[in-house]
């Protein structure tokens, strides 16, 4: 009688050449002697090698059950090499256990995925806090046994930078070991604690890298920004006040642009950020750019200008904020309010060129404001403010703001000899005019450096002044006189009602 | 078209065309080495049903090209697919079939092994353990416990 059993080993392996690995298993717990020959051969281990999805799952379940002989049997084999197991995924959702296991029977654990992360970037990047532990605590022995807990990837984060976006368990028991690289910085220049901070909500590992002693918090990324540059953009006040609370914070390094972060945070129109760097105490609040414009130069001439249309909420919105800023500087006695920019223009001049009148309202009640300082041509800031306004709304407004203040010397001439009057005759401004001789203070004899008055500019133009040098005396009585008649004419009605 | 006799186990002499029974790597070798022979070759291992089965299967295959001596190297993509004829041709008792099987082995005709090996195949084929005993009349010589254990290590396959 001839049956399955009594043919040659050979043969029967030749059968199981043609079936997958549940059905090989099938007929090795049908009879010892199959079990026997099917456990010792290849049979299985070739059919694994066939079906990755097969081989990955049959190591884990090994692992789950302790199985390390099985294991150890297949890394040896050099299977798993070809089936390209790795621990890469394993760490992502494995339990702790499994990687445990897998890691005893000598797994390597410095593999690289597609990404090129190492097992404890990967295990960092998810937070799997025990399976970092796990790979740290591994003693560098055999193949692949070293855990470097340095490792980069390919844009050269490390395992903290990754933790440090999230994992606030990961980053301490990183931050536990001796030899790791607290400062190591990726393609762009950006160490953990920069990275921290890009997420708002990690604000409890920014406090942690702040307090660790090794962490450099003013290391530069390659744009030349510092951790406190990135804060001030971001605009987060819980992050940015934990970087102002730690005393190593150099509060006035300058980024690629030659700002100081009080600058920057002034630029962007957020009042709780300067705040906040107002309060250190060792903070350069007259820090200078390129051009010369300080903190208070920048709140004014980046102040929005009223819309033309629609957007007027974003403008109401934008205008306080400015105006907040503008309260905080000019509150801050530190703050010199006179600091002239390359062309010579003191804030004043900026706020009269901006045309905003809250801003020239708050210049000019803060003590120690200089009315008649004079820009790189000499004008002074009436000069300049009859120069540049142009017919917007409101713009003479600015100057009476101006004349009605007892400071101002309304008679100084530019490098030209050209006063204020001269200005405005010269550049048909009729209502300043009006405004000028209105004040009474103006003294029109002056006469500019080609020594001529004002009065002889109005040539080629006389409708447009008609009346106002000379009839000042007949339009002061027909006032008064129209006045008069109103006065009486309403009292006649009154009466005869 | 010179002939042939073969002599199987129970003694009985069958002729067949030597091109057929050059199908067997083993009979063709053997010609090769003696020449010219005019008495019967004995066929110790298979009897005469078996044998007749054989030479029907070769006579159907003969103008079959011969196999590709690389056939083993892309063994790992195996198909169990069976031509329609083969299948007919299979479809035996299990004993014959394994004869047949050992009969193909012995007389070394690769093809006609597959076929056997690819039917058998097909017959184990997603079959649970308690069936294969049943189809092939195997002992179950295993305690419970062993089987226990057997069947905790095969989890991962099922669960797949």
């Amino acid at each position: 009688m001839t049956s399955l059993l009594s043919l040659p080993p050979e043969l029967l392996l030749h059968i199981t050449s043609y079936h997958t690995p549940p059905t090989i298993l099938s007929l090795m717990r049908t009879n010892h002697a199959l079990h026997h020959l099917l456990h010792t051969s290849h049979a299985l281990a070739e059919s694994i090698f066939n079906d990755i999805a097969y081989a990955t799952s049959a190591v884990y379940h090994a692992a789950k059950r302790g199985d390390k002989q099985t294991i150890q049997r297949l890394v040896k084999s050099d299977i798993l090499d070809a089936v390209k197991f790795r621990l890469n995924t394993a760490v992502l959702n494995k339990s702790a256990q499994v990687i445990g296991t897998l890691l005893e029977c000598g797994v390597p654990a410095d593999t690289r995925n597609g990404w090129g992360e190492t097992p404890l970037i990967s295990a960092a990047r998810f937070g799997r806090v025990e399976v970092v532990r796990l790979l740290l605590a591994r003693k560098g022995s055999g193949r692949g046994g070293l855990v470097d807990v340095n490792s980069v990837d390919n844009r050269r984060m490390s395992a903290l930078a990754y933790a440090a976006y999230k994992w606030v368990e990961v980053v301490k028991v990183l931050l536990d070991r001796a030899d790791i690289d607290v400062n190591a910085r990726d393609t762009d220049g950006r160490s953990a604690l920069y990275h921290a901070l890009g997420f708002w909500s990690a604000w409890k590992n920014v406090a942690i890298l702040l307090e660790d002693a090794r962490v450099d918090v003013n290391l530069r990324d390659r744009l030349r920004r510092t951790p406190l540059h990135l804060a001030v953009s971001n605009g987060k006040a819980a992050a940015l006040n934990m970087l102002l609370d730690c005393e190593r914070v150099d509060v006035n390094a300058e980024d690629q642009h030659h700002r100081s972060p009080l600058c920057t945070a002034v630029q962007l129109g957020s009042p709780t950020t300067v705040h906040s760097l107002l309060q250190r105490k060792d903070v350069n609040v007259n820090a200078r750019c390129p051009l010369g414009m300080s903190a208070l130069s920048h709140a004014i001439s980046s102040s929005p200008s009223p819309p033309i249309y629609r957007q007027y909420n974003t403008y109401a919105h934008q205008s306080k904020q400015f105006r907040d800023i503008i309260a905080l500087l000019l509150a801050d006695p530190r703050v010199e309010v006179n600091l002239p920019d390359h062309e010579l223009r003191t804030p004043l001049h900026l706020a009269l060129r901006r045309g905003r009148r809250y801003i020239l309202d708050m210049l000019l009640k803060r003590e120690g404001v200089e009315v008649n300082a004079r820009d790189k041509d000499g004008f002074t800031p009436l000069g300049y403010a009859i120069h540049f306004l142009d017919h917007g709304k409101w713009w003479d407004k600015l100057v009476k703001l101006l004349l009605e203040d007892a400071r101002v010397d309304v008679n100084l001439a530019n490098d030209e000899g050209l006063t204020p009057l001269h200005i405005a005759v010269i550049e048909r401004k009729v209502p300043l005019v009006r405004l000028l001789l209105a004040g009474g203070k103006v003294d029109r004899e002056l006469v500019d450096g080609k020594g001529l008055k004002a009065e002889e500019y109005v040539v080629g133009a006389g409708e447009l002044f008609e009346g106002v040098f000379e009839e000042q005396w007949s339009k002061v009585v027909f006032g008064w006189v129209m006045k008069r008649f109103l006065l009486l004419w309403d009292m006649a009605y009154l009466r005869a009602n | 078209m010179s002939e042939i006799k073969l002599l199987s186990s129970d003694q009985a002499t069958i002729t067949v065309e030597k091109s057929v029974a050059e199908r067997s790597i083993l009979i063709k070798n053997m010609l090769e080495d003696v020449g010219e022979v005019t008495e019967a070759i004995p066929i110790p291992n298979v009897n005469e049903n078996v044998l007749k089965k054989v030479i029907e299967w070769c006579e159907h295959h003969k103008g079959d090209p011969p196999a590709q001596a690389d056939d083993d190297s892309d063994s790992r993509k195996k198909s169990s697919d069976i031509d329609e004829w083969d299948q007919k041709f299979m479809q035996v008792d299990q004993e014959m079939l394994f004869e047949i099987i050992l009969a193909a082995n012995y007389l070394d005709i690769k093809p006609l092994l597959d076929v056997g090996c690819k039917t058998v195949a097909n017959m184990i084929k997603g079959k649970s353990p308690e069936e294969i005993r049943k189809t092939f009349n195997i002992q179950n010589d295993f305690t419970p416990e062993e089987e226990e254990q057997i069947r905790r290590e095969n989890e991962w396959a099922e669960d797949r």
